[in-house]
This record gives structure tokens, C-alpha cells and sequence, in this order.
């Protein structure tokens, strides 16, 4: 009773402060209703550690994702940049032209189709960061189709942009990051090959960056505001979540029952895709990384009726 | 004040630490944590020096032996570091290539000491922290600290004006919601800017955080926006720059302000994030630094050697 | 987008807390007062009355809305300007927070005690003067401020306190202020730059202690006729930071205070360190000097102008906020929902009770009962007879009763059958023809009825219930901010659960209790402005934990048990620190009148557990019974310095109410053979 209670008292601050009202009480009690004793153990005790999973849910809402993505910004880009532009000169009238040429130099480019988050995060990132129109992107803008020598070509359609920017709100298996560089960018490369490319996600797992580092053109000109590594898998064996549980928990539920109900919803893919295991949310989207019990929903696909707390709006 | 100058203005950045980094003098604060110790000992300086902060309560047999330790009985900040550094008062001159591992000192005497410095004619030094490399679940420990007192920081202490009708608190919001609630109350007359810690060192961290402040009796949850403010916490540099922004803000929304209270209650990084800004724009202004004063505190904080950064500071 | 509640629940009526947030339109908008002019709160204060005052209340008691709403600034928004005010009022509320000066830096850096005290002096007067002429200024008419030889003969007078004049004389009332503040911040320099410089130079007294202070108020009465009945009030709060010293000079301007000019301080129960004066150090004496007002425990003993006061308060919030607009003083307590106590509980205990009954398993109390009179009493047909009769399984809280007359009623002797049956058939009579038909009986079950319903709800592994608007005004006891905390975690937990509170229907029971609980948790862990946090929250979590056994045990001494006697003359010193600093805190209140002890004529101080606190411990928030502590335990249970000693006097003291030494000490006969047979002699 009294572990209920402290995990009720959580998400009521949680839900207060952070999650913007999309997990009150009645919200809570029908999801937890979706656990009916599938693993063995009863359904009261299921429910008990559905709602500490839940209680480790990490939301980041409108406001948080616009702070995100400044911080992308100023420390990911700009302040870097800066840096480098300050040892070239002490003088401050210098500096600050340097940095706009710089940045007039600059552009951004959100990754995935344009009605996908990683674009349409591009309009928050302008905003918050007070960027012009100009300093943006669109992949297809980046290279013009000309004639040489017969053969249709793709040349830089801008030649004076000295970096190319792809903004990214997840980075699960950089399979992303892959596909633009082996795709997009070649041709820009092999023309420019003194063009910085770069590629920066609000969120990445540490094997999907290490994949961008070691399999893309973009190496090591890569980062992520927050990186999350092996220990926020939720059935990881390092997990942070099944350390230091409070009395009452049991390790094997924990892990089995996202694993039963998940199978229950996404056979090929109970814990969430690309293996993350992520409990993770923001304001936009559920990404399809988390554990498929927070987000999924009957019109995914399959019949089962299953009330979700933070939901999907998928990718079809 | 534009963009780039605020950039130009707060300074180098911060970065990773070089391999071959060398300096003459080099300072650090015994504590019994493995990232401090180690630092150490792995630091390239002609002369090394443990501090011996008496608020630790080390016994004799707890300090190291062979290396020089400052130390002094004074009490305040001030005294203490006048005190304790006199022993190396022909090191610290005009020229010294100094650096300091802020990572086990206490927060006011960090501050003093920058003041100290400047006042020395020392404008430039560096800075480094090391992180912990996972921070672990705190339990949820009540009473971290036995307040004594909430006063200004030595060298930090402004004009006040009489008229206290729009008086500003910012604190930077950590873990210790009970340090928070205890400046507040001192200063229950000022208006509340809530400087909280996003991006936090790790993700979970951050909404952590906010049920911890949520405890606090006299943080209203729906505040007006220019109330609230978001900077990383291990980055002085940005910790400045949105200093600079927010407070411009407030200024700009609402009448001037009347007095104006800091407090930098989050990481390291922070406090010297603050005290930059004091030293840059708020000398001989009605502005001081508070903090809330405890007799004891904890030998050995987090686990594990994280990453190492240098900070670069020119108080020019 | 998915659908979100509506916002009306994002808009938390009662998330503002205390007074000091408001800006000065607020604390208009928001005071709300009992009565009228006779019975206004602003009486307590008397602003016209040149007796000074020490204002003194816990955290959120009042105090500085209270002060605030006597400030220059405040009395202008009730005027068409604060000219007419002062006329009409006959006072002028100079209002300053002592904290602003900052006194944590007049110490150290390498100067003496008595250097810091005359540069404190001097730069508090400053301070202060600077002050009053800023709060007076909207009230000064062109004619004055623009004349030429107004100002020439304001700046004269003024300056005539000066030992030393400027080189360059201030022209006008905003210039003086400006002089003013130039010495204040030259004080404030030279005083910064000691912690380097390690020296005080620079710094002049340039007139005497109180010169300022007095004099100027009396400048100006003389200057314009307007002023001529004006009491100049300094409205001075939060002294309590102030060190020993410092107290004294104030101490000394209350002995000191002349002419039309009176001091209210405001200060934390014990923030007044001090009733000594500078120099000779006699100190001000209570009610010739100065009048002493704790404002919480006045508002405490007034209860019914409270509980006005307290829905007024609500309902000022609730139109700030828009919301519940058709609530009235009357009608504001059907907003909560409450617990039925028909019947003697009867619906609220078969709840508790029913779902594990269904499962057949026998009620807790009982089996425990069964199993201590099994112990006892060798034949089993008589303890199987016992609890067949005591048992009333319609009426649990009844049935506990039964078992409760039982445990007080047993004696060596008697016989047990025979008692049992007499309660069942008082229960029987009581439910049949009301209170008179079994008077004792009946005065059993109205003094535990409380405690015996907590005992079941602990139990069946539920917590205790507080409820009601009136139980709302109890746990807050007089002190505003503590009703606005409830307020605001009941909210909370009540839109979560996704009602809409004061909107549409009732707020729930437990929306209440969770959010009471909610606000204990706060109460609990609100910051406090000294180090003795371990030493208080230790010794009041030991006092809760022998009022906790008692209230659970099975038969307890007392009913609602939150009150403690005890002779703090005879404490220790850590044990009378620590009562201090807890009543300090409020963590203890202190109740109005001596109690003489049962027994004899030494005269005790009764304290109470803050009923902000109870739901920590699940004890009871009514203030009944009260036990005596005697000095050995009141030390152990204060002082924290034996954990083990205090543990160990809490058992003693409780474990004769629990089965089942409870029954072995009243039922084993050692002397009558006769009785031998019904016992084994274990």
C-alpha cells in the first residue's frame, strides 16, 4: 500500500509539473486496467509495477523539447564554433563578424520525410533560436541537376555554404544518419571535400552514435544533447531502473512484463524497435523505441484492444 | 546586449581537457571521492597543493602526507582562503599560469577565491571539474544539511537599495530542495526566477529534479515565463550566457529591478557560472550572492571518474 | 492532438502561498478581514496607538500580510491618494523587511564586535530614514515639495542632527534622500571591501543613535500642518535575523521612542533573542514599554473569527481565480464531502471491513483478542464464549467498543462471562434506545470513537481519515498559510483524480486525504530558519510516537491524545532547547492556560503536536486528552541524546495498553486459588 501510494504521489508531481495533465487518474487507472495477470502474477501485483515503470517514464513536454532544442544549438554548434573563432581574435568587433560569416555560412536541415518530427522540429529549433528562413534547408535543395558532358549530374547547388547541419530528435540505431550519408551526400563530398557535414539528434542512444562515428561521412562531427547509454535499456543488465529497487518490487516482474504484454502487442518487437528498450516521451510523439505497452494503441495494426498512457502517432 | 558579444564576453568555453596540459600551480579540495583523488594525481604542474576544507571534518590521519596542505582555522570564507593561501602567496602573482580542480570545493570559497584572484591582478586561470561517472539513485534523504545560516558570499556582497518592491531571487535549482526552500524563506519579500538544470548531466535527472523542487513550499508551480529559466549545469559559460538573457528579460517585462539575490544551489560548474556574471556586470550594484551555510557536509559525494573539463576563465 | 483536461484544473486557486509573493494591489485584493471596524484584524495592531509593539507569529500566520497591509503603499490603494489616507487614518506605515540590510556582514572580517555594532547602527538608521522619507514623499503636495523655502527649512532641521554637514548641501526632499543613500552606500563599501582590505576606514558616525529616526518625523510634523496628528509608524519584520547585539539597539529605540513616532516589529515566536538595551543593557519591560501580540495563537483562541476568517480566505482565492462562483461562506463546507457518522459509523466501518469479511476471515481485533485470552485462559469454551458475545458484527466500530469496555472493565476477579455479557447488552440498549439507555457505555464510545475508527483503518492497511472543511480549519490552527497549503494539495490531488473541486461536485474523501497528507509532508519539511533542524523534528517525532501508541494500542489511557503537560523548568538544557526551538517552529503549540496536574498542585505547560503534523503519524488532530511527562521521560523523549533510552520509555509507558500483557496484568490472579481453574498459570 504504502509503495502504491509514494509511486501515486510521484506521478501526481510528474504529471503537475512535467507531463503536462496527460497522465491523471482516471488516464492512469485505464492503462493499468490493461494488466490482468498475463505474467502469472496477479493482477494487483502486475499493476504494481506497471505504475513503477511508469513512475520512471521520462517525458520531455513542449517546453522542455524548445529548451532542448536550443541548448542543441548554443552548445552543440554555436559555442564550439565560437571557440574556434575566439582563438583566431581578441577583438570583439572582429569576433562578431567572424561569427556571422560563419554562420551566414551555415545551413540546417531537419532529417526524414517533412511530415516526420525530425522536420518539423526544424520550426521550433528557427524559433527558439532566432534563426532566419535563409539558414534552412530542404535535402532536396541541396544539390542542382546539370548537364556535363551529356550525363545528368548532381553539383552543390550552393557552393558557398561551408556546412551542413541535419538536426535529428532521435538517434536509436543511426540507421538514419546511415542512409543520408551513404544516399545524400557522396556527390556533395566528393565536390566539396572541404565541406563540414554534421549530424546532431536532441536524443541518441551510445550504440546508434557510435555507428554514425564509425559508418557515416559525418565521423566524429556528431552529438546529442542527451546520449543514453546502455544502462537506460530497460531490461538491460546495467539498467538504472532495476537497481535499488524499493521493497515490494520483483526484478524478474519487472522485466517480464513489458516483455508478456509487449509480445502480446508487437510480436516481432515487444520491447519497442531497433532493441532500445527506451521509456522515454516528449510532447510531439511517443517514439517507437519506448517499450510498446506505454504507447500502443489498436489502430496500429493489430486487433488487441489496449488503452495506451503516452500515445503513438505512428509513421505509416 | 547582442548575441555575440554576450559570447565574446563569457569567455574561452569549455573543452574537454588536452593530454598534454601543463600548469605551475595547481590547487584541488581533498575529499575522499575517487574523481578528485585521481585528477590529481594524474595533473601536469611544477607545484600541487590539497586544500583542507574544514568543513569535511577530516581527522589527521584521513588527509594525504606527502604532498603541502593549505589549510587554516578561520571561519568565513574569506578569512579562510586570505589564510590558508598566504602559505603560497608568492606563487600566486601576476603571470601565473594557475589552475584549480574545483570538483571537491565549497562553493563560496570558490567564489571568494575568483574574487581573491582578480583583486591579485590574476584575471585569467583555469578551471576543472570532473563528473562523476553515473549518479547513482539518491535515496530520498530528507535533510541533507543543518542550515545555520543563509547570508552573502564574501566578496560578493552589493549596495543594497532600500526600496525592496521588486526585489529578484534566482536560484539555481539541484537536487537539495531543502537548501532551496531555506533561501527562499530568506528571501521570501523577492520575486522567484527558477534557473533549473536542462539539459541535466543525465536524462533522468531533470525530472528528478523537479519532483525534489516541487517539495518546496514557496516554488509556485505556474509561474510566468520570464520566472523560469533552463541552462545546462555543467557549463559556466552557458550558465552566464543565460544569466545574462534572463535577467535582461525581467528588466525588459517589468520595472527595474531593486535588488537582485543569486544563488547558485546546483553543481560547481554553476556557482562559477554565477560568480562570472557577478564579477562582469554586478560589482557595485545593489546585487549580492547568497547561500544557505551548513557546518557539515558529506566527505564523499557520487561514484566514479567521469569526464574531465577545463574551463578557461579571463576575468578581464 | 489528444484531448487534455480542461485548463480549469491547470489554474491551482491556492498555488500562491505566502504574502511576500503579492505585489501591493494583492495584498489589498487578497486581505480579507472579520467583522467590522470594531473587530478588524487591524486592530490587533493598533497603528495609532504610540505604544510600540512586538508582532510576533509563526511562518504564514499573518503577520506580514497583516504588517504589509498597514504599509504607506497599502493605505494608498484604500484612499484616492495616500494624502487623504494618512488624514482619514491618522498614521503613516513606514514598512521595511529587516533582511534587506543584509546584517549577516556586519561580523567578522577582522573588526570587533563593537565597531560592527555602532557601523550596524548607523547604517540601519540610514536605512530607516531613507525609508520614511521614500514612503512619505506621494504624500507631500507639490507646494511643498517644489518650494524653495520649504525645502531650505526642511534640509536646515534635518541637517541640524548632523555633526558634520556636506560640502555640497542636498537642495530638496529627493536630493536629501539621495544624501541619504550616498552615506548608506559609502557604509556598504567600505564594509565589502573589509573581507580583503581587512579595514574599516572611511566610515563616520555623522549623527547620534535615534537622532534620525525620531528627529525627522518630528521635522516634519512641524513643516506641514497635515502631519500635525500623524503617528509615524515603523513597521520593522523580521527581526529575527539580527544577531543578540544588533537586537539590542532596537530594543533600545523601542526604550527610546519619542514624539509621534511608534515601532511594530514583526519577528518568529522566538526571533527575539533579547530584551536588553545598549549600554547599561536594562531591559524593556513587557506592557509599560512595549505590547507583545502572537498573532496565531490569538487568532487561535478566537476561534469563531477564525473560521470566518478562513472561509473568506477561500472564497477570495476562489473568485481570484474564477472558479467556484457560486460558492458562499454558508455553503462552502458542502463543497467537501465528509464521512457519514450515522449510525456510530456503521457505513464507514462495514467499507473498512467488508471485503476482507467476505473472504471469511476473522476481523484483526477479534482474532487478536481470541488469541491473548487463549493464552490466558486454559479452557477454550470460555474464550470462544467471550468473543461470541463481544462480537457485533453489524456495527464494527461498536464491536470494538465491546472490546475496548472490555479491556478497561477487567480486573483480578472478575468475572469475565458475566462482563461480556453486561457490554453486549449496553450495545444492544444503546442501539435500541440512544445514549441515555447506557450512559457509560455511550461516554466510551464518544471519547475513542475517533481512535478506534483510526485503529480500524490502520488495520485493514488504510490510513486514517481527515475530512471536512471544519477538520481543514482545525489542522490549520490560526495560521492562514497552513489553510492555503491544505487548499492546495487537496486541489491537486483532487483534479488528478480528475474531479473538478469547487467546480462541479464534491471533493472527494480521498482527495482529501491524500492532499492532507500532501501538506503534512510540506509542513514537515518546510525550511526553518536555524540549525536545530535535527533536534526539533527528533524530539517531536518521539512525542508523536508515544501519542501514536497509545492512540493504536488496545486500550488506550487517553482519547486523541496530542497533548503532552510537562514542567519545562525542570528539562534539561538540550530538552528545553529543543521544546523551545519546536514551539519556535510551531511544530508544538503551546495552549493557553496552566493545567494543574491530576494529582496534585504543580503547575504544568501543555503542549500540543501541531495537527498540521498528525496525518504524519496518523494521531489525532482534536485536542482532548493530555498525558503528564515527568522529567526523566520528557529529557529522554526531548533531548534525542539516548534513541534507545527514549525507545525503552515509550514501551514502558505503553505496553500495559496492548494485548496481551494488557490482559495478563489484569487477569492473572496470584493469590486466588479459587480462580485457578480457568488458568494455566502462564
Amino acid at each position: 500500500m504504502e509503495l502504491w501510494d509514494a509511486l501515486i504521489t510521484r506521478l501526481v508531481t510528474l504529471d503537475e509539473r512535467v507531463w503536462e495533465g496527460k497522465a491523471s487518474g482516471p488516464a492512469v487507472s485505464s492503462w493499468l486496467d490493461n494488466f490482468s495477470g498475463r505474467t502469472g502474477a496477479t493482477a494487483d501485483l502486475e499493476r504494481l509495477h506497471a505504475l513503477y515503470i511508469l513512475s520512471q517514464f521520462m517525458y520531455f513536454g513542449s517546453q522542455e523539447i524548445r529548451v532542448l532544442l536550443r541548448a542543441l544549438y548554443r552548445e552543440l554548434f554555436l559555442l564550439p564554433l565560437a571557440q574556434r573563432v575566439r582563438a583566431e581574435t581578441s577583438d570583439t568587433a572582429e569576433f562578431c563578424k567572424r561569427m556571422e560569416e560563419e554562420r551566414s555560412a551555415t545551413r540546417f536541415l531537419g532529417v526524414g520525410n517533412p511530415s516526420e518530427s525530425g522536420v518539423h522540429l526544424l520550426y521550433y529549433f528557427r524559433q527558439e533560436n532566432g534563426l532566419s528562413k535563409g539558414a534552412f534547408l530542404d535535402s532536396a535543395q541541396i544539390y542542382d541537376l546539370t548537364d556535363v558532358g551529356g550525363q545528368r549530374k548532381r553539383v552543390p547547388r550552393h557552393p558557398q555554404v561551408k556546412r551542413y547541419v541535419f538536426l535529428d530528435d532521435i538517434c536509436g540505431s543511426g540507421e538514419t544518419a546511415i542512409r543520408y550519408s551513404n544516399n545524400l551526400l557522396p556527390e556533395l563530398l566528393a565536390e566539396q571535400p572541404e565541406v563540414e557535414v554534421w549530424y546532431f539528434a536532441l536524443f541518441a542512444t551510445s550504440d546508434g552514435l557510435r555507428r554514425v562515428v564509425n559508418g557515416t561521412v559525418f565521423g566524429t562531427c556528431c552529438g546529442a544533447v542527451y546520449e543514453l547509454d546502455e544502462t537506460y535499456k530497460w531490461t538491460g543488465l546495467k539498467s538504472r531502473y532495476l537497481s535499488a529497487l524499493p521493497d515490494g518490487l520483483h526484478r524478474s516482474l519487472l522485466t517480464a512484463l513489458p516483455l508478456t504484454y509487449g509480445s502480446m502487442l508487437i510480436p516481432g518487437h515487444p520491447l519497442g524497435y531497433q532493441e532500445s528498450e527506451l521509456l522515454l516521451g516528449f510532447s510531439h510523439n511517443t517514439p517507437d523505441n519506448t517499450l510498446p505497452i506505454i504507447w500502443f494503441e489498436q489502430e496500429h495494426g493489430t486487433s488487441t484492444t489496449w488503452y495506451p498512457i503516452f500515445k503513438r502517432y505512428p509513421k505509416v | 546586449m547582442a548575441t555575440d558579444e554576450i559570447l565574446f564576453q563569457a569567455g574561452p568555453g569549455k573543452r574537454s581537457i588536452p593530454d598534454d596540459y601543463s600548469c605551475d600551480v595547481f590547487i584541488s579540495a581533498f575529499n575522499l571521492s575517487e574523481r578528485v583523488g585521481k585528477t590529481f594525481g594524474k595533473i601536469n604542474a611544477a607545484r600541487k597543493f590539497w586544500l583542507i576544507h574544514n568543513e569535511y571534518g577530516f581527522s589527521d590521519s584521513e588527509l594525504p602526507t606527502n604532498t603541502s596542505l593549505l589549510r587554516s582555522t578561520e571561519l568565513a570564507e574569506a578569512d579562510f582562503m586570505i589564510d590558508a593561501l598566504e602559505q603560497i602567496e608568492s606563487d600566486l602573482t601576476p603571470g601565473v599560469r594557475l589552475c584549480i580542480d574545483m570538483t571537491g570545493f565549497m562553493r563560496p570559497h570558490l567564489m571568494f577565491l575568483m574574487h581573491l584572484l582578480r583583486t591579485r591582478q590574476i584575471g585569467t586561470f583555469d578551471f576543472i571539474y570532473t563528473e562523476p561517472s553515473q549518479y547513482t539513485r539518491k535515496a530520498e534523504t530528507v535533510f541533507s544539511s543543518d542550515v545555520v545560516e543563509v547570508r552573502q558570499v564574501n566578496g560578493y556582497e552589493g549596495t543594497h537599495s532600500v526600496d525592496m518592491s521588486a526585489d529578484v531571487l534566482v536560484v539555481g535549482a539541484g537536487y537539495d530542495h531543502d537548501l532551496i526552500g531555506h533561501v527562499i524563506a530568506n528571501k521570501s519579500s523577492a520575486r522567484l526566477l527558477q534557473l533549473l538544470s536542462l539539459p541535466s548531466l543525465s536524462a533522468d535527472m531533470y525530472q528528478e529534479s523537479l519532483t525534489r523542487l516541487h517539495r518546496v513550499a514557496d516554488a509556485p508551480v505556474k509561474v510566468p515565463d520570464e520566472q523560469l529559466a533552463y541552462a545546462s549545469a555543467s557549463d559556466p559559460f552557458v550558465t552566464y550566457i543565460v544569466l545574462v538573457e534572463s535577467l535582461q528579460k525581467i528588466a525588459s517585462r517589468s520595472r527595474q529591478i531593486s535588488n537582485l539575490y543569486l544563488s547558485p544551489l546546483a553543481t560547481k560548474p554553476q556557482a562559477v557560472g554565477f560568480a562570472l556574471y557577478y564579477l562582469k556586470h554586478l560589482v557595485g550594484k545593489p546585487a549580492s550572492i547568497i547561500f544557505p551555510y551548513a557546518t557539515r557536509y558529506s566527505k564523499e559525494t557520487s561514484k566514479g571518474v567521469g569526464r574531465t573539463w577545463l574551463y578557461e576563465l579571463s576575468l578581464g | 492532438m489528444r484531448s487534455v483536461t480542461t485548463d480549469l484544473h491547470r489554474n491551482n486557486p491556492f498555488d500562491l502561498t505566502k504574502a511576500s509573493d503579492y505585489s501591493d494591489e494583492q495584498v489589498k485584493e487578497y486581505w480579507v478581514d472579520v467583522g467590522d471596524a470594531q473587530k478588524s484584524l487591524v486592530t490587533f495592531i493598533k497603528p495609532t496607538s504610540l505604544v510600540p509593539m512586538f508582532l510576533l507569529g509563526g511562518k504564514g500566520s499573518g503577520k506580514t500580510h497583516l504588517m504589509r497591509y498597514c504599509s504607506s503603499a497599502v493605505q494608498e490603494l484604500r484612499h484616492s491618494n495616500l494624502r487623504t489616507a494618512i488624514a482619514q487614518e491618522k498614521y503613516l506605515g513606514v514598512y521595511s523587511i529587516a533582511d534587506g540590510l543584509n546584517v549577516h556582514r556586519f561580523s567578522g572580517k577582522g573588526q570587533t564586535d563593537e565597531t560592527w555594532q555602532s557601523i550596524f547602527a548607523y547604517s540601519f538608521e540610514l536605512w530607516l530614514a531613507a525609508n520614511l522619507l521614500s514612503s512619505l514623499r506621494p504624500a507631500l503636495a507639490d507646494d511643498e515639495l517644489k518650494s524653495a523655502a520649504w525645502s531650505e527649512a526642511l534640509i536646515k532641521h534635518v541637517l541640524q542632527f548632523f555633526h558634520v554637514k556636506p560640502e555640497t548641501l542636498p537642495r530638496n526632499f529627493d536630493e536629501l534622500i539621495e544624501y541619504l543613500s550616498t552615506l548608506r552606500t559609502a557604509v556598504d563599501v567600505a564594509v565589502n571591501n573589509s573581507a580583503i582590505t581587512r579595514q574599516l576606514t572611511g566610515i563616520t558616525v555623522l549623527f547620534n543613535p535615534g537622532d534620525l529616526v525620531f528627529g525627522i518625523p518630528s521635522v516634519l510634523t512641524q513643516l506641514c500642518a497635515a502631519f500635525q496628528k500623524t503617528v509615524f509608524v515603523y513597521l520593522i519584520d523580521e527581526v529575527e535575523n539580527f544577531t543578540e547585539q544588533q537586537q539590542r539597539f532596537l530594543n533600545t529605540l523601542v526604550r527610546y521612542r519619542k514624539g509621534n513616532v511608534t515601532l511594530r516589529i514583526g519577528a518568529r515566536l522566538y526571533g527575539v533573542k533579547t530584551e536588553a538595551t545598549l549600554g547599561s543593557g536594562e531591559p524593556i519591560k513587557r506592557d509599560a514599554e512595549y505590547e507583545r501580540l502572537v498573532l496565531d495563537a490569538r487568532l487561535r483562541e478566537e476561534a469563531s473569527q477564525y473560521e470566518t476568517l478562513a472561509a473568506r480566505l477561500v472564497l477570495r482565492r476562489l473568485q481570484a481565480a474564477h472558479a467556484g462562483t457560486n460558492i458562499s461562506e454558508q455553503s462552502l463546507p458542502e463543497a467537501f464531502a465528509e464521512l457519514s457518522t450515522e449510525n456510530f459509523h456503521q457505513k464507514i466501518a462495514l467499507d473498512i471491513v467488508s471485503s476482507r469479511d467476505a473472504t471469511g476471515v476473522e476481523r484483526p481485533h477479534l482474532a487478536r483478542f481470541r488469541d491473548a485470552a487463549a493464552g490466558l485462559i486454559a479452557d477454550k469454551s470460555i474464550v470462544e464464549a467471550l468473543v461470541e458475545t463481544l462480537r457485533l458484527p453489524e456495527h464494527p466500530l461498536l464491536e470494538k467498543v465491546n472490546l475496548l469496555a472490555f479491556y478497561k472493565r477487567i480486573s483480578r476477579g472478575v468475572d469475565v462471562l458475566a462482563l461480556a455479557r453486561t457490554i453486549e447488552q449496553d450495545a444492544a440498549a444503546l442501539l435500541k434506545s440512544g445514549a441515555a439507555a447506557a450512559p457509560d457505555y455511550y461516554d466510551l464510545y464518544s471519547h475513542f470513537s475517533s481512535d478506534l475508527l483510526a485503529q480500524l483503518y490502520r488495520d485493514y492497511g488504510r490510513k486514517p481519515v481527515y475530512a471536512g472543511f471544519k477538520t481543514l480549519v482545525r489542522l490549520s490552527q490560526g495560521v492562514p498559510r497552513n489553510l492555503l497549503s491544505l487548499l492546495k494539495h487537496i486541489h491537486r490531488r483532487s483534479s488528478f483524480g480528475g474531479e473538478a473541486p469547487f467546480v462541479r461536485g464534491k471533493i472527494s474523501v480521498e482527495a482529501q486525504v491524500h492532499g492532507i497528507y500532501d501538506a503534512t509532508e510540506w509542513f514537515w519539511e518546510d525550511a526553518q530558519p536555524d540549525e536545530h533542524g535535527s533536534l526539533v523534528r527528533n524530539a517531536v517525532e518521539q512525542f508523536a510516537t508515544l501519542a501514536r501508541s497509545i492512540r493504536y494500542s488496545d486500550s488506550p489511557s487517553e482519547c486523541d491524545l496530542c497533548c503532552f503537560l510537562i514542567n519545562p523548568e525542570t528539562l534539561e538544557n538540550m530538552s528545553a532547547q529543543a521544546l523551545k526551538m519546536a514551539e519556535n517552529w510551531s511544530f508544538l503549540l503551546r495552549v493557553k492556560g496552566n493545567s494543574g496536574a491530576k494529582n496534585d498542585d504543580r503547575v504544568l505547560t501543555k503542549y500540543q503536536i501541531n495537527p498540521m503534523l498528525a496525518a504524519r503519524w496518523g494521531i489525532s488532530e482534536s485536542r482532548r486528552g493530555a498525558i503528564e511527562l515527568k522529567k526523566e521521560v520528557a529529557d529522554l523523549l526531548l533531548s534525542g541524546a539516548d534513541p534507545a533510552g527514549a525507545q525503552q520509555a515509550i514501551t514502558a509507558r505503553t505496553e500495559t495498553m496492548y494485548l496481551p500483557r494488557l490482559l495478563e496484568a489484569n487477569l492473572v490472579a496470584r493469590t486466588n486459588p479459587g480462580q485457578a481453574s480457568l488458568f494455566d498459570g502462564n
